[in-house]
């Protein structure tokens, strides 16, 4: 079978058109095939050029090929008749179908490696990231739980501290002890709770969520013991001074002068 | 004739001693905790100060009269001695009731006391007290009365009573009320006017920008001088450095024309002292500005004088200041390390 007497019974049966759509689902196979049906032969000619080379270019552009680096069988033969002679050469056990296997060179093939490795070591570093993430909020969660904890701890100790130390001053007035009940709840900030005074009358007193520790808010219903310290507001340094011992102090202060001082 | 000012790094607040013509010593204002007070002490043996001829509390805040109590104590005893001691005269009663309103801790109403249990006994055993507002006493240094002179400027006793009173009535003390004890601070002039030359420093402990004019008025009548503004060889500039006390206060007028020293006492970093701001106007009017401490992290920290007193010299890299004027040799100070650059001034905060 002559070259001359095969190609006029060749046509093409996908046009340039379904080639580039079927391209442009390639993405890891470097291997395309056209099948050929009958057509007159300059027409074939047209359409496989155009076919392979917008296959050519759109491969190139999904995997980043250089050209140079492409075994492409037609990359120097398109404009000339060999290429009708190439293709039916190639398949000439198959004259209805071309296949045509693009391979990329051995160093794209390498960078190919290389970036699939690069790819694998930033998903195992993602993965690390993540996990290391997750214990760092689960720390700080933990964390946020102790500092509540030491938070409520400061808080009862000043408490204390604030009454040893107006003790110590002499500065309490006495203690109370007031049993109630939370008769109210308003939404998860606060509660009111009513106390019964020593005459018998209810006295109601709300409390904000910041008052209460990490355990939240009690429920209604729940009975309240308050324990209270009444002492007298002056400051340590200043209980330290009676009248007699400012009057001592400060009996100087009369006794100043003016006029000039030759020193 | 010569004089010696030394601005000494305390932390926030003012510590100074002055030494005039190598015999005569004067404190003015110290802040001094417990913690450095045996620095302190350590430091006045080690310059073989025996008697302090004048200490003067400018006004009654605690970064000034920290420790003063135990100063007095300590030069009142084992030999030493004090010559006279001078405050605004405001009555302390009224003081320790706004010290004592004061909800805060740092106000030490104990350590106002036990200042007047030492000066009141002091007084009983005979020393000077004096009340230092203006027109009130002149302190000289020589016999004729005139050569050196350490002379009060101001405020005025009316002013003193008002600022006190009007703290007194709002009653509950807050940071506005005590600002209002700074209009209260003395003012003093230190001039010297010898055969062979003339200095004039003024110490503007905590004044507010118009009571600094006003006492340069006052110094200019005393110089027979006309205007509102005197030329100064040396200024511890006000309120370490906020922009408070320098608006209003005409101060930048003040420079001579060959140099002029402003000195800045160590400020709060959280209040943003000393400022940006007056420092740049300082420099831009042709001042030199020396600092006691500087936070600049590219500045050398380790370069602290023997006479160093901060604790924290080694983070903030302090100095104390030494500015020595004599009859002869003019103008000079040291460490140069204490001496601020426009391009430090990025380092610092500005309330403007």
């Amino acid at each position: 079978m002559s070259r001359d007497n095969v190609l006029p019974s060749a046509t093409l049966a996908v046009s340039p058109h379904r080639a580039f759509a079927e391209l442009s689902e390639v993405t890891r196979r470097p291997k395309f095939s056209f099948e050929l049906g009958r057509s007159d032969e300059p027409r074939f000619r047209e359409y496989l050029i155009t076919a392979l080379e917008t296959f050519v270019s759109k491969y190139m552009a999904i995997f980043g090929f250089d050209p140079k680096g492409f075994r492409d069988p037609f990359s120097d033969r398109y404009d000339t008749p060999d290429v009708r002679a190439r293709y039916l050469l190639l398949d000439s056990t198959r004259p209805l179908e071309l296949t045509y296997t693009v391979a990329p060179s051995v160093e794209n093939q390498q960078l190919l490696l290389d970036r699939e490795r690069l790819k694998t070591e930033l998903m195992a570093e993602r993965r690390a990231l993540l996990l290391e993430r997750r214990r760092s909020e689960e720390l700080t969660s933990e964390n946020d739980k102790l500092w509540d904890c030491m938070s409520d701890i400061v808080k009862e100790n000043q408490a204390l501290i604030a009454m040893v130390i107006a003790q110590k001053h002499e500065k309490v007035c006495f203690h109370e002890r007031h049993e109630g009940e939370v008769v109210e709840r308003k939404g998860d900030q606060k509660v009111i709770v009513s106390y019964r005074s020593a005459s018998g009358e209810s006295i109601r007193q709300t409390y904000d969520k910041a008052q209460f520790s990490r355990r939240g808010l009690p429920e209604v219903g729940d009975r309240i013991q308050a324990y209270v310290m009444v002492a007298t507001d002056r400051p340590p340094d200043a209980h330290a001074a009676t009248d007699s011992e400012l009057r001592k102090a400060f009996r100087g202060f009369s006794r100043g002068k003016t006029g000039k001082v030759v020193l | 004739v010569e004089v010696e000012i030394h601005i000494l790094e305390c932390g926030q607040g003012d510590t100074l001693l002055l030494h005039v013509n190598r015999e005569k010593w004067v404190l003015v204002d110290c802040n001094l905790p417990p913690s450095r007070r045996g620095a302190f002490f350590r430091l006045v043996e080690q310059m073989q100060i025996r008697r302090l001829d004048l200490i003067c509390l400018t006004h009654p805040h605690e970064d000034h009269y920290l420790g003063m109590g135990s100063v007095i104590e300590h030069f009142t005893s084992e030999g030493r001695s004090v010559g006279t001691y001078c405050d605004t005269g405001v009555n302390p009663l009224e003081i320790y009731k706004l010290l004592a309103a004061d909800p805060r801790r740092e106000s030490h109403p104990g350590e106002y006391i036990r200042l007047w249990n030492v000066l009141s006994d002091a007084i009983d055993n005979g020393l000077d007290y004096r009340y230092a507002h203006e027109n009130a006493t002149d302190f000289a240094f020589t016999q004729d009365g005139e050569t050196i002179k350490l002379i009060p400027l101001g405020p005025s006793a009316a002013v003193i009573r008002s600022s006190v009173a009007d703290a007194l009535v709002k009653g509950k003390i807050t940071a506005s009320i005590r600002e209002r004890l700074n209009f209260a601070s003395v003012v003093l002039a230190l001039r010297v006017r010898a055969p062979n030359g003339q200095f004039d420093g003024v110490l503007a402990a905590d004044i507010d920008g118009v009571g600094f004019c006003r006492a340069m008025k006052l110094y200019c009548g005393i110089n027979a001088h006309n205007g509102d503004s005197f030329p100064l060889d040396f200024v511890k500039v006000s309120h370490h450095g906020s922009l408070d006390s320098h608006e209003g206060s005409n101060v930048l007028k003040c420079r001579k024309p060959e140099s002029s020293i402003a000195a800045i006492s160590a400020g709060s970093k959280s209040a943003v002292l000393p400022d940006q701001t007056v420092m740049r106007e300082f420099m831009d009017a042709g001042w030199i500005v020396l600092l006691t401490s500087k936070r600049n992290p590219r500045l050398p920290s380790g370069a602290d004088s023997p006479l160093s007193l901060s604790d924290a010299r080694g983070q903030l890299g302090c100095y104390n200041i030494r500015i020595h004027w004599a009859e002869n040799g003019g103008l000079s100070w040291e460490p140069s390390e204490a001496r601020v650059n426009v391009d430090d001034l990025d380092a610092y905060g500005t309330a403007a």
